[in-house]
């Protein structure tokens, strides 16, 4: 899967863009060649591209895809997939259930389109039985689905696609760098980049943090929601009830050492609901809460 | 008897499967002063070589340091 | 007891920075992957009235990407002082012979004899590299090298290291291989001959030393981790201290006359035999180390180790520390070792002359060292340090040793410091 991307200078490097994951990318290097430049922007927007085709559950031509005509059967899944399946694993753990890969069938009967269709209780009912990480049985190399159940990487795809550019920059260069895929980013070098964060509004006006080594991602999202008879749905749904969370914030963004990181505590914070603050706090992490 | 001995221990290791933590939560075991050999590595290495020239005994907890004159 | 600092990693935060690190396939430690971790330090070990030595070490470490290590170690190892010679305390003087046998030495009635001319400098180098074969077993392998002006020896040790059940259990082989060379000043004395007769044969002589340890490494629970050793040491060769004599006396005290027993004058009391030890020693050795750490990153290390020989002698060796951890990265560790041991076989006190002739006549082992008689040790002693950020750290400790056994020899006390800082190159 390919796609375009555009190199264009800055006051002290370089910026390289290109579409992925239905996000703008972004990646800025500092005091390097054009060729250097170049060569980073393909590897960045290859491994993007890569990772999407693999887990986006929008194709039918990759591990996801036959894992939903499998039908049941056991499936070999490859080292890589293995390892996002463990990690997938670690965080249902971690939150106790709240953050659970299979419950990606609920959109069947919530689209969060700023309508007043919410589905009912019997809609959300019927799908329950197609959910839980718990039903899913794993042997080394092999995974299998109950029949009608499914998996969705969306909630940790695009930060690990972040990570794993970095990673992959790293071996064409030492210079500093900044990966932004659609806000969720990873900045790594010795000179701070300065970074818009969405949720630290000051006057209206996005706030800025000085970043040199670290990522930032968000999780939520202020547009996407349900309005009926004045109560507001949040598309932040627990698998364990198939309905929206309560209390909660709108988005989160949190700051840590990796975008995987980053993007997994703020959904993670998401899911706690009303007790999202405390979560973050206890965590001892730096965030940032939009609650309207 | 070795043969036993040896068996002995394979039961004992295969018996283990229940201890033990998730990699997840090795946070505490990570710490260098948790991990044995390496917590107080120096220290243990002078003290071995001083209790090995003042003492009978020796080895246990390793070796590779070279030998010494010394006993 | 901690105050919580900004940012401080929660339980969520931390275990889930690991995971990440696992699902990227990067070592966690990736902060430090770049640099050669360099640990200086230095011992000082000073014994009331005997030896003193002063032992500054180097060590740099690196651990390259793909999840290999490399350790180098340089070690200077400076003695000088007095140390038991292996005679026994009589009522009378005793003549010795210095080590290289061109002058001779006095000692009087009731103090312990020791050797005044000890100066030595032993200068070590050793490097060990391991590496992974698959992600669930590592292989080690190392040689190491040691030179002092008597003494030299040479070593390779190669293993494996197991890991199962995700990483709570590793069981290790270890394989260890030693060749020393000894060229006593001197020459080397001929076994069990009266010292003033100084009766030299070969001028150096050598032994192996094959070491194979079996470990075990079992995490308990996430607070607690325990290991359990078993080392077997088979060394064959030249045994023997060629410095060392055991004194014939009348079985009241007081020590024979060399002459009296066809032997040369060199004064009063010198009836004193070179020592023999066996050309063979296998040696079995069970460790047991338990590290437990409270909720408080307080952690409990004890340690055990039994000990057995063919030479007769056993030992036990009780290890116990408690690291107290304070604010911003200082810690206190108190140090207990206490350490018990029974006499060789053919450790000897002394001997009288009808014994003597009888060990002669079948060629059998003896030996007056302090080392190989009863003995029981007591160390105590202090660490103080401070963790700084970036990983840098430096530790200072204080320690107290206190020896005693059978015979005066044997009360030794010692005083034991070291200062070490670790730093990032």
């Amino acid at each position: 899967m390919a796609g375009e991307t555009r190199l264009t200078r800055t006051s002290d490097g370089w910026l390289g863009r290109f579409t992925a994951m239905a996000s703008p990318c972004e990646v800025q290097l500092r005091d390097v060649s054009r060729s250097t430049a170049e060569q980073v922007l393909k590897r960045v927007a290859a491994e993007a591209w890569r990772v999407e085709q693999r887990f986006s559950r929008y194709r039918d031509d990759n591990i996801v895809a036959a894992l939903q005509r499998a039908n049941g059967e056991w499936l070999a899944v490859d080292e890589e997939f293995e390892r996002l399946l463990a990690y997938a694993d670690t965080c249902w753990q971690l939150s106790g259930g709240r953050f659970d890969v299979t419950s990606g069938v609920l959109r069947r009967v919530w689209r969060f389109d700023g309508s007043d269709r919410v589905p009912s209780a019997d809609q959300v009912a019927t799908l329950l039985p197609l959910i839980g990480w718990d039903r899913v049985e794993r042997r080394p190399g092999q995974i299998r689905l109950p029949a009608g159940m499914e998996l969705d990487l969306g909630g940790i795809g695009k930060e690990y696609a972040v990570d794993r550019a970095l990673l992959l920059a790293r071996e064409h260069t030492d210079a500093d760098l900044l990966l932004n895929f659609g806000g969720d980013l990873v900045a790594d070098g010795k000179t701070p980049w300065q970074i818009g964060i969405e949720n630290l509004q000051q006057n209206g006006v996005a706030g800025q943090i000085p970043l040199a080594r670290g990522a930032v991602a968000t999780s939520g999202d202020s547009r996407r929601f349900l309005l009926r008879d004045g109560k507001r749905y949040s598309h932040i749904l627990d698998p364990r009830t198939g309905w929206p969370v309560q209390g909660g914030p709108h988005s989160v963004t949190v700051a840590a050492a990796r975008c995987t990181e980053a993007g997994m505590l703020a959904t993670l914070a998401l899911l706690q609901g009303a007790g999202a603050e405390p979560f973050l706090r206890a965590q001892g992490v730096r965030y940032w809460c939009l609650w309207e | 008897m070795r043969v036993l001995t040896l068996l002995g221990c394979l039961l004992l290791v295969s018996g283990c499967q229940n201890l033990g933590v998730n990699p997840w939560e090795r946070e505490v075991l990570a710490r260098e002063a948790m991990i044995p050999g390496v917590a107080d590595g120096l220290d243990d290495a002078f003290d071995d070589h001083i209790y090995f020239s003042k003492e009978g005994s020796s080895g246990g907890r390793g070796f590779g340091g070279g030998g010494c004159g010394c006993n | 007891m901690q105050l919580k600092k900004r940012y401080q990693p929660g339980p969520v935060s931390t275990s889930l920075a690991l995971a990440t690190c696992a699902l990227l396939g990067v070592p966690a430690m990736a902060e430090e992957a770049d640099k050669w971790q360099v640990d200086g330090s230095m011992l000082l070990y000073s014994e009331t009235d005997r030896v003193s030595a002063i032992e500054p070490v180097i060590k740099a470490s690196r651990t390259f990407k793909n999840e290999s290590k490399l350790d180098l170690k340089l070690t200077v190892d400076s003695l000088t002082g007095s140390s038991h010679n292996g005679a026994a305390v009589t009522n009378g003087p005793q003549t010795f012979t210095s080590p290289s046998g061109n002058k001779v030495y006095q000692i009087n009635a009731g103090d312990v004899p020791l050797d005044d001319s000890f100066l030595d400098t032993r200068v070590a180098l050793s490097g060990q590299y391991s590496w992974l074969l698959n992600r669930t077993l590592r292989a080690t392998s190392g040689i190491n090298f040691s030179n002092e002006y008597d003494f030299f020896s040479v070593g390779a040790n190669a293993g494996l290291n197991w890991d199962l059940n995700q990483r709570n259990t590793t069981l290790s082989f270890l394989l260890g291989l030693e060749s020393d060379t000894i060229e006593p000043v001197g020459g080397v004395p001929e076994a069990l001959s009266l010292q003033p007769d100084q009766l030299r044969t070969d001028s150096s002589e050598s032994r192996t030393v094959t070491d194979v340890l079996l470990g075990w490494t079992q995490v308990m629970n996430r607070r607690w981790i325990m290991q359990l050793n078993y080392n077997l040491s088979l060394a064959s060769g030249y045994m023997t201290d060629p410095y060392k004599v055991v004194t014939l006396t009348d079985g009241a005290g007081t020590a024979l006359e060399s002459e009296s027993l066809g032997g040369v004058d060199i004064g009063i009391g010198d009836a004193q035999i070179f020592e023999q030890r066996p050309d063979s020693r296998t040696r079995h050795a069970l460790y047991w180390e338990n590290r437990y750490s409270r909720e408080n990153d307080d952690v409990i290390a004890i340690g055990y180790r039994f000990m057995t020989d063919d030479w007769g002698i056993n030992s036990h060796t009780l290890d116990m520390k408690y690291r107290w951890q304070l604010d911003r990265g200082w810690f206190l560790q108190p140090h207990v070792r206490y350490y018990i041991q029974s006499e060789a076989d053919f450790w000897y006190e002394s001997m009288t002359a009808p014994e003597y002739t009888t060990v002669l006549a079948s060629n059998d082992y003896a030996s007056g060292d302090y080392r190989l008689g009863k003995l029981t040790d007591l160390t105590v002693g202090l660490k103080v340090g401070r963790e700084l950020p970036s990983g840098r750290k430096w530790d200072a400790r204080l320690e107290f040793m206190q020896q005693s056994g059978d015979t005066d020899a044997a009360d030794v006390s010692a005083v034991i410091g070291q200062v070490g800082y670790r730093f990032y190159w």
